[in-house]
């Protein structure tokens, strides 16, 4: 760069120099408030938000914060799984999260109720139920029927959203398991985990926990007459720190690559 | 007579009342929450009755169990010289600091149905520990019998060995020894290490949880009940959480000053 020695030479060039980085960032700051159909996410974001999100979600989730944060390197998604119901209170009681993803509409609505929630939810995905039980089944159980074979059934508690579908399904199949063959898993991961790990018979989780079994567990599908299908909404909560991080995080999970990692991991669409 | 007392600083005395502060306010916390109108009847709910007899039944064992597995070892940690005395001293005293839940962990890789003690146990005389009542009272068996432990080897180790040996000149056999001399001069400790011990195996939750799962009326002891209800039922959370505090409580002003002279070194 040529600087004429002279001072009016230095304003001017000062005043140039001034010029084109000011259109610069008015250039770029302009772009974030309205993304554009074909990204969903805008340029150069920064800051971190704390997404509380359901335990089912854990893989799809987790592997989407990488891609997010690759789109994004100026940014941090940090993750409080979770039964719905244990975060629904979390959030009630004034825990930090900017985000929430709740497997179940009633949890949302009852955090929306409470005044929590900044918007209008939106359901993301859906999900259903299916049975695990341990490699090779050995006490041959093929439905909802054949848990009463079982010794001990693991369960989510009532006040996570998975236990209370679970107990819809064996209403629907006409089933009662006695409660001294019912251990309870405080989400969907510990009950799972009572399964694989633990000496359960069998569990009910979601179809998207059962594909993750590997060599652990295999999955014994519900009939669709007695399944149930849940909903998962999402939504920014009112005491977030960085509003637009959050609606960023939400628009890149309704958006293609959201859904098709959603959708690999068995997760329904949410229509 | 004591010698007159310096007052001491003023900056210790300050330190201290924070102190007492930071230990005293959650239990005040818990005390000001507590459902005081409907405690009778958040206890005697079906949860709660099962929880409260369960952890009951499954402490009571575990401090018999303690007793009758731990005695012997004091008994050898503290009398018996013989190599390897430090190394088994530390495992006795390993349950006590390690992680409960590691505890359970631990005890699901051992006596599990694919454990290496649990697999034969399983497959020849069908003896399963995980989700059974047995499998409370092993989980708290293993963490709470190294206080007894560690409390009796302290009381046998300082004791006056010259009663019993008087004892056994004047023709008294080993077992007489024991029963009329030994434990009578360690009673109070005896009876500090068991209080701890029950205190302890009543108030365990990791190793339980991993280990025996919550099976309301069979395994879901009142600690397990208040991890349960604090989602969705917290009046009964809280209540349960009083009969607790409650029972600590007594513990501690049973044993009054023995308490901290009996797990002394």
């Amino acid at each position: 760069m040529t600087t004429p020695t002279r001072s009016a030479g230095h304003t001017a060039a000062a005043a140039t120099l001034l010029l084109t980085v000011a259109f610069a960032v008015a250039a770029c700051g302009s772009s974030s408030s309205s993304p554009s159909t074909t990204s969903t996410t805008p340029a150069a974001l920064t800051g971190s938000i704390t997404v509380s999100a359901a335990s089912s979600l854990t893989g799809a989730f987790g592997q989407l914060a990488t891609t997010f944060h690759a789109r994004q390197p100026g940014t941090t998604v940090a993750f409080n799984f979770g039964s719905s119901g244990a975060l629904a209170t979390q959030i009630q009681q004034g825990a930090p999260a900017d985000v929430f993803a709740s497997a179940s509409p009633g949890d949302m609505a009852t955090v929306r109720q409470a005044g929590d929630i900044s918007g209008t939810p939106v359901i993301f995905a859906r999900n259903r139920l299916e049975i695990v039980v341990k490699p090779g089944n050995p006490l041959g159980i093929h439905s909802l029927a054949d848990l009463t074979k079982a010794s001990v059934v693991a369960l989510c508690v009532t006040t996570a959203p998975c236990g209370s579908t679970a107990q819809e399904a064996l209403a629907k199949a006409h089933v009662t398991l006695p409660v001294a063959k019912v251990t309870l898993g405080q989400n969907v991961d510990a009950t799972l985990a009572e399964v694989t790990t633990g000496d359960a018979d069998a569990g009910v989780v979601y179809v998207t926990n059962a594909k993750t079994v590997g060599a652990q567990g295999v999955g014994v599908p519900i009939a669709a007459s007695q399944n149930v299908t849940t909903s998962y909404p999402i939504a920014v909560v009112k005491s977030t720190t960085d509003r637009t991080l959050a609606r960023a995080w939400i628009a890149y999970v309704l958006g293609p690559t959201g859904q098709s990692v959603l959708r690999q991991a068995s997760f329904l669409p949410a229509r | 007579m004591p010698a007159r007392r310096r007052r001491p600083a003023v900056v210790v005395v300050a330190v201290a009342t924070v102190t007492v502060g930071f230990l005293a306010l959650p239990l005040v916390g818990l005390l000001t929450k507590a459902p005081w109108g409907s405690l009778w009847s958040d206890l005697s709910s079906p949860v709660a009755t099962d929880a409260l007899r369960l952890s009951l039944i499954c402490s009571l064992w575990a401090t018999g169990l303690s007793l009758v597995l731990g005695l012997p070892l004091a008994w050898v940690l503290a009398r018996v010289e013989f190599p390897g005395r430090n190394l088994v001293r530390a495992l006795t005293i390993l349950p006590m600091v390690l992680p409960p839940v590691v505890g359970g962990v631990a005890l699901l890789l051992a006596f599990g149905r694919d454990g290496f003690l649990g697999r034969p146990l399983f497959d020849w005389f069908g003896i399963q520990f995980t989700f059974s009542t047995a499998g409370v009272v092993l989980a708290e068996t293993f963490v709470a019998m190294p206080f007894l432990i560690i409390t009796v080897e302290a009381a046998l180790r300082s004791m006056d060995g010259r009663y019993e040996e008087a004892a056994s000149t004047l023709g008294a056999g080993r077992w007489t020894v024991f029963r009329r001399v030994t434990l009578p001069l360690i009673s109070s400790s005896l009876i500090a290490g068991a209080a701890l011990t029950w205190a302890r195996a009543l108030g365990e939750f990791g190793a339980t949880i991993t280990f025996a799962g919550d099976i309301q009326g069979r395994t879901q002891t009142l600690p397990l009940a208040v991890y349960l209800a604090l989602e969705g039922n917290e009046p009964v959370a809280v209540a349960l959480s009083l009969a607790l505090l409650a029972v600590s409580v007594v513990v501690l002003v049973a044993l009054r000053g023995r308490w901290l002279g009996a797990i002394a070194p």
